[in-house]
């Protein structure tokens, strides 16, 4: 997060908004800038509880990812925050503030689905966004450019194809060049080219210095993309942290050896070891700090045992994701 | 609420009816009717006049449609007939919005739900007032080739009725407008909207005495402007009224705030 701000110091225009934070002088304003604020959030459909006492807070500059899996209340959350879901209970402030129509014009926003009209080209459809969000409509064509729809864009909405859709959307929400971008599962429906060029794009404005809030359950894009992420199960927030919290603090090695028994007893003496598990004839072991397979290696064959199989298993956020909606009950849902 | 707001708001309504080709075929469908029915109407009367005189004991005079200053009542009147059309297009385009799921777009992109209500509320204004004015001017057409222009004839109390017919439409579009917002989805919305409006409120009315029948929003729509006095029914000793009754026009209006407020307050109440 602080390397973050380091390298992308944030847009010339924060200067003119939150002038109220002047409180410590000593350090520059933006990196204590909270975007959204969070508090004991919950919404339930009849009886069923889809956000349970949800706290979140988002800072300027970060790329936040809201993971879980499918129906764990991302797009609820998303849904309330942008004032399309009242919640049962709990509060949540933008800038500082209550959700005005103000306050959503200095977000762009795509919630579940793209939201078009399908008689109307993409230029038309754009327009009437610029005229709600108040933004120019000479922007449109940089939208456009941006989300390579530039070539289709006297095009008919309804014959694009859903990842045409998809980038609209994307288009739409960037319209005016917004402080904040909210992505509802951004990659949704695009192809693996379309995949890394809506990431590309992504990481293009965040290095901008827009605040983004994204909701996925494709943690490698999360993990590619993401500074700080929050997990949701069921509901209930899980996690919330930076992801080089969630990658860093501990690492994993695979080994194989002829005799497992043997291989297990000596791993446990190993001096950085802190837990481990058997998985598909492997041990797989975690290791506080880095993984030093060398060392690894010399201490088996110290200790008499020749490893057959020796890999180091980068941590994921899916690993990380598994074992975390896992040990929390249940069963676990992500794809 | 300002000027430049309402006519900010309607832009953007018209940037979406522009090249909706639904709309223009149904609208063009709908105006070509009209004016098919209102030219044509002395025609189909004289018609069945002549028919009904082949075997009625009595004689019955032709009847002058297009005189001043009845033309008036007669087109508004028979105008009333077609009046679904109108209020199809507009569940079209307030249930649009919520098939294509543009108003909760509208909405989280920063847009008051204020703001989506007037915008519904103008096209309904706009549609009742331009169907009136249309049906002016075809009266105005129809009357002059009959006869010589009458000022006094022409600009008499009976031009009222233009404007009782532009509130007619405007509560019964409202009353369309309310659906629309309840059900969300097109096809549902017109077929509780026909049920309504032939099946349901035609019983109430048949069944409740007309001191409380009037009140009923579509009644009180339908009595703006009454059946013309023909020369069949004064042979029948029959009078309807000549104009639009005041608490009729009330009623009218009174029903089309609270249709207001109502999907004000849905808006407001509801999930997107």
């Amino acid at each position: 997060m602080f390397s973050f701000f380091v390298i992308f110091p944030g847009r010339p225009r924060q200067k003119t908004e939150h002038q109220t934070t002047n409180h410590q002088p000593t350090e520059p304003t933006i990196l204590k800038q909270q975007i959204l604020d969070i508090e004991n959030l919950s919404k339930s459909y009849g009886k069923l509880e889809a956000l349970k006492e949800l706290d979140l807070s988002v800072e300027r500059g970060q790329v936040f990812g809201l993971l879980g899996p499918n129906g764990s209340g991302k797009t609820t959350t998303l849904g309330i925050i942008l004032g399309a879901l009242h919640p049962n209970r709990g509060d949540f402030r933008w800038f500082g503030e209550r959700l005005t129509e103000k306050s959503l014009k200095r977000i762009g926003a795509i919630l579940e689905h793209p939201n078009f009209y399908p008689y109307l080209n993409a230029v038309d459809n754009l327009k009437i966004v610029a005229r709600i969000r108040n933004s120019d409509v000479s922007d449109i064509d940089r939208v456009l450019r941006l989300t390579n729809l530039y070539d289709r864009r006297q095009h008919r909405y309804q014959t694009y194809s859903y990842g045409m859709k998809q980038r609209l959307a994307i288009a739409g929400a960037l319209l005016g060049n917004p402080e904040v971008l909210i992505l509802d599962e951004p990659t949704n429906g695009l192809d693996p080219l379309g995949i890394a060029e809506i990431r590309e794009l992504i990481a293009g404005v965040a290095a901008e210095g827009t605040t983004i809030i994204m909701a996925s359950h494709l943690l490698d894009e999360v993990q590619k993309i993401c500074s700080h992420v929050a997990v949701l199960k069921q509901g209930r927030k899980l996690f919330a942290g930076s992801v080089d919290d969630v990658l860093n603090n501990t690492e994993t090695i695979l080994v194989g050896a002829e005799s497992m028994e043997a291989l297990e007893a000596a791993l446990i003496e190993y001096p950085d070891y802190q837990s481990h598990k058997i998985s598909s004839g492997f041990v797989e072991m975690k290791s506080n700090g880095v993984v030093r397979p060398a060392e690894i290696n010399h201490f088996l064959f110290e200790k008499g045992i020749v490893c057959t199989h020796l890999s180091i298993r980068k941590k994921s956020l899916e690993n990380y994701f598994l074992e975390i909606t896992a040990s929390n009950g249940g069963t676990n849902q992500a794809s | 609420m300002n000027i430049r707001n309402l006519t900010y708001i309607l832009y953007t309504e018209w940037l979406k009816v522009r090249n909706y080709r639904t709309f223009w075929l149904l609208a063009g469908l709908y105006t070509l009717t009209l004016l098919l029915l209102l030219f044509s109407l002395q025609g189909i009367l004289n018609n069945v006049t002549v028919n009904i005189n082949t075997k009625s004991p009595l004689p019955i005079p032709e009847y002058p449609v297009y005189s001043f200053p009845g033309v008036w009542q007669n087109l508004t009147y028979i105008a009333g007939f077609l009046k679904m059309f109108p209020a199809f297009l507009i569940i079209i385009l307030i249930t649009n919005e919520f098939t294509f799921t543009t108003y909760k777009q509208q909405i989280i992109s920063g847009s008051r739900r204020m703001e989506f209500l007037t915008a519904k509320t103008l096209m309904v204004a706009i549609l009742s007032v331009g169907i009136a004015l249309l049906i002016g001017i075809s009266g105005m057409i129809a009357g002059l080739l009959q006869q010589s222009p009458d000022y006094e004839a022409i600009v008499s109390r009976k031009l009222i009725f233009l404007a009782s017919h532009a509130l007619e439409l405007f509560t019964y579009l409202m009353f369309a407008s309310i659906l629309a917002f309840l059900f969300r989805r097109a096809g549902i919305t017109i077929i509780v909207f026909l049920l309504y409006s032939f099946i349901i409120e035609r019983i109430l009315v048949f069944r409740l005495p007309d001191a409380v029948g009037r009140f009923l929003p579509l009644e009180a729509c339908s009595n703006l402007v009454p059946l013309p006095n023909s020369a069949l029914m004064k042979i029948f000793g029959v009078s309807f009224s000549e104009y639009t009754s005041v608490a009729d026009a009330g009623i009218c209006f009174v029903w089309a705030m609270i249709f207001y407020l109502l999907i004000y307050w849905l808006l407001r109440k509801r999930d997107l």
